[in-house]
């Protein structure tokens, strides 16, 4: 199974900057931690940058709701860390697709093949928070449909550089061969881009795409030609099932992962009276699991067992805490249990994902 | 305290001189990674450097829609690349170019506070307007936008990040973990902006960072960009390969600064400097020889044909450099141009060896000598009043940076024209430079 861990400053419960015990803004220090100590656990990825609070709650006041750029934010992570895989959330509402490849690439390449790219709309709540223009803010179809090309153009550029465009041979002065770097002369609904990239092709080929998984229908239709990983919260084991088995259908080499917050204790009874402790500071509707760490790895090998998804990501209630608690006492239990290796096999995130290196659509 | 030199270097992949990444101690597929970049940021603070400079381009090198075959690598990403050196350094400034016609000013904004945060204070922001035509092919535009008006919504832009940064006051993240209270928004003042080019309403999730505005650095040689940085500018990142044309640039910018209530005296310029050195005069030129001879005059035509907007690749390359063909076409052409064309009548100099000369320090000054002649012309600029430093560019990397640190920086110190310890955390304190003070609601009321 692969497991992940979401991280923010404080954790994801929203009381959760109220119990550890840790200054209101520490900059990037507590996802250095964090990223280094997923490491140490063997997590396939940590993945930065997705929204902890909703507008409306962060300009109350109450919650931790402060925001990294998670593009910088996982450049840093690139130098504190060695092998795990860094994926970003970049909302691509107002983004532009040439940037998008660019700094994907460049990240891609600093990190030796390690980036993801969490692809996702932040919506017309956010961006009123940033712009007052209603021209810029699209009707949700349209919104989806740049959404669509923007991501199918990205994709082209990181192909624009075929593996043998670049040469680099020193000895004959030849830097790249033109033969195999492709202007990609995109002219779609949304974008006109002439390319090619301006970055040689990814370790990856492409970084790895996830999406937050998004209802049955036209949305999940269009997001499966370019999703590698999904990010799901079913409310059951047999909601997760179905969504599945058709992201499967839709696209066979999906890894469907399942995220929820975590709140460990040493027994069952002092995990219960933490979480009682945070909801009573404060109110909190995401899915979760409370319980001891033994109970959380029985956890994951009967919804894996289940055929009902590929993996976790996990979000520490309380960062400190709960990460240390994952990587600490639950990850050796999944390793008894033969559910995750003993360390890090392959050096890109791909690899550990078990998804194919991917190949330029030019290269014949 | 006398006057002090201040030293920025420029990373590139490969380095500088368009040939030196043919260098045999390059290691080609060492210069998109982490380490290659950690490397030089190392050997600046190892140096005592004010920052390391990263430049930005949005658009391949290329001629006729085939990327050059002979050419180099424009510089990846560079939030990216300063991010990433950014926890492996503790004092050097980390200076990332970005373009003010292809962004939107609240995402830069956000970006800039989010690395001057992660760095403790460090960070600086190369305006740039863009001067690559083939950009706006890549940005859903017909053509590249008007310099006039780039340098307009420039303005705007910087304005508008100003605000952003500016919406946080000192103590507004109060964490009151007693009553519950996170952020004391009556502290947090929204930027309601309606204007030319933007329209931005709202504030950063983000608190006043160390520096409360990233260094503001500027590139533009053009009346335009000239006047730009007397708006703007804290740092000039010039191209200058004249002494007396620098004195009057420097002059020019300064003279036009109290003109916008800014202090002259504030302003630092640092023109980009390709040394070449040798442990000798002989050994220095054979080394600049062995280079422009790995230097594919394609390369070179190609670079001078985009400098100056007029196709060279018909004319003979030894043939002298069509200068009166090239002012006929009637392009706007940039100072560096100019003063390139005046050379080529005054010495003759043939196609070829105009390509060389841009191609071999991408029009940026360069000096071919010893360590200590090296010095002794760093220091006729800088008393001169022509520069406050130097932006060195390693012809490349890491032998020739690794090589300015240990030979040059240790003469600038004994003259006195260098620091030998930080005095400072921030790049603002490197640079002399105030920290700008967080206006109580500035913009709320």
């Amino acid at each position: 199974m692969h497991l992940f861990a979401s991280l923010a400053a404080h954790g994801w419960h929203p009381a959760a900057w109220r119990v550890t015990g840790r200054p209101g803004f520490e900059g990037a220090a507590p996802f250095v931690w964090a990223a280094r100590t997923a490491e140490r656990g063997g997590l396939d990825a940590v993945l930065v940058g997705l929204p902890t609070a909703s507008r409306t709650g962060r300009t109350e006041g109450k919650v931790a709701g402060l925001h990294l750029d998670p593009l910088p934010l996982g450049g840093l992570l690139i130098g504190a860390t060695r092998r795990i895989g860094l994926c970003g959330y970049w909302p691509a509402d107002m983004a532009e697709p040439f940037h998008v490849a660019r700094v994907f690439a460049t990240l891609d390449h600093l990190s030796g093949g390690r980036m993801g790219w969490i692809a996702g709309l932040a919506g017309p709540e956010e961006l009123a928070g940033r712009f007052q223009r209603a021209d810029l803010i699209l009707a949700d179809a349209d919104a989806q449909a740049r959404f669509v090309e923007l991501i199918d153009v990205a994709r082209q550029l990181w192909d624009s550089w075929e593996d043998r465009g670049f040469v680099v041979d020193q000895a004959t002065g030849t830097f790249a061969d033109p033969e195999h770097v492709h202007p990609i002369e995109h002219a779609g609904r949304f974008f006109a881009v002439r390319g090619p990239l301006n970055v040689p092709r990814p370790v990856q080929g492409q970084p790895v795409i996830l999406h937050r998984d998004v209802p049955s229908g036209p949305a999940r239709l269009a997001a499966a030609a370019s999703v590698e990983v999904v990010l799901a919260e079913p409310a059951t084991m047999t909601d997760a099932k179905a969504a599945c088995a058709e992201w499967r259908a839709l696209a066979p080499n999906v890894r469907y992962v399942v995220r929820f917050e975590v709140i460990l204790g040493a027994t069952a009874a002092a995990a219960t009276k933490r979480a009682a402790e945070l909801d009573a500071l404060a109110g909190d509707s995401r899915p979760r699991f409370v319980g001891t760490p033994e109970q959380l790895a029985a956890h994951f090998a009967e919804w894996c067992t289940a055929g009902a998804c590929d993996g976790f990501d996990v979000l520490p209630a309380a960062l400190p805490v709960d990460l240390a608690l994952v990587v600490d006492e639950v990850v050796p239990c999944l390793r008894a249990r033969g559910l995750r290796p003993g360390g890090y096999v392959g050096r890109t995130l791909r690899e550990h994902l078990g998804l194919a290196r991917s190949l330029s659509r030019f290269a014949a | 305290m006398s006057r002090q030199m201040h030293l920025g270097v420029f990373t590139y992949p490969g380095g500088h001189h368009i040939a030196g990444w043919r260098h045999g101690s390059v290691v080609p597929s060492d210069i998109l990674g982490y380490d290659y970049y950690r490397r030089t940021a190392e050997a600046a603070e190892r140096g005592k450097f004010d920052l390391v400079f990263v430049g930005d381009m949005l658009a391949a090198r290329e001629k006729d829609g085939r990327v050059i075959a002979q050419g180099a690598l424009n510089n990846i990403d560079s939030i990216s690349i300063l991010s990433a050196v950014a926890g492996a350094t503790e004092h050097v400034g980390l200076v990332a170019t970005l373009s003010t016609t292809y962004n939107e000013p609240f995402a830069i904004a956000e970006r800039f506070a989010s690395l001057d945060h992660m760095s403790g204070g460090r960070a600086g922001w190369n305006i740039i307007t863009t001067a690559n035509d083939d950009a706006a092919l890549n940005f859903s535009r017909k053509s590249h936008m008007e310099k006039s008006m780039r340098y307009e919504r420039a303005r705007e832009f910087v304005d508008i990040c100003k605000g952003l940064w500016d919406g946080w006051q000192e103590g507004a993240v109060v964490a009151d973990r007693a009553s519950g209270t996170f952020v004391d928004r009556t502290k947090v003042h929204e930027i309601d902006h309606r204007g030319r080019f933007f329209s931005v309403k709202g504030a950063l999730d983000l608190p006043r960072s160390p520096q409360g505005w990233p260094v503001m650095v500027q590139a533009g040689g053009s009346p335009a960009g000239l006047e730009f940085a007397a708006t703007v500018a804290e740092v000039i990142f010039a191209a200058q390969s004249d002494r007396e044309q620098a004195i009057k640039f420097r002059a020019a910018v300064k003279q036009r600064m109290p003109g916008h209530g800014r202090d002259p005296a504030i302003l630092k310029i640092l023109p980009g400097l390709l040394p070449i050195l040798g442990s000798t005069e002989k050994e220095a030129l054979e080394k600049e020889k062995m280079l422009n001879e790995l230097l594919h005059p394609a390369v070179g035509i190609w670079m001078l044909s985009e400098q100056m907007q007029f196709r060279l690749y018909d004319y003979p390359q030894d043939g002298p450099l069509p200068t009166k063909d090239i002012r006929a076409s009637g392009s706007a052409f940039t100072p560096r141009v100019v003063h390139l064309m005046e050379r080529a009548d005054r010495e003759g100099l043939s196609v070829r060896e105009c390509g060389t000369l841009v191609a071999a320090s991408r029009s940026h000054g360069s000096f071919v000598g010893t360590p200590e002649t090296l010095v002794d012309h760093m220091q006729q600029w800088f008393d001169e009043g022509a520069c406050d430093g130097f932006n060195i560019m390693p012809a490349w990397f890491h032998d020739e940076m690794d090589l300015f640190v240990a030979e040059v920086v240790p003469i600038l110190q004994r003259r006195g024209l260098f620091r030998r310890e930080y005095e400072g955390r921030m790049l603002r304190h490197h640079l002399g430079l105030p920290i700008p003070s967080a206006p109580a609601g500035r913009l709320a009321a």
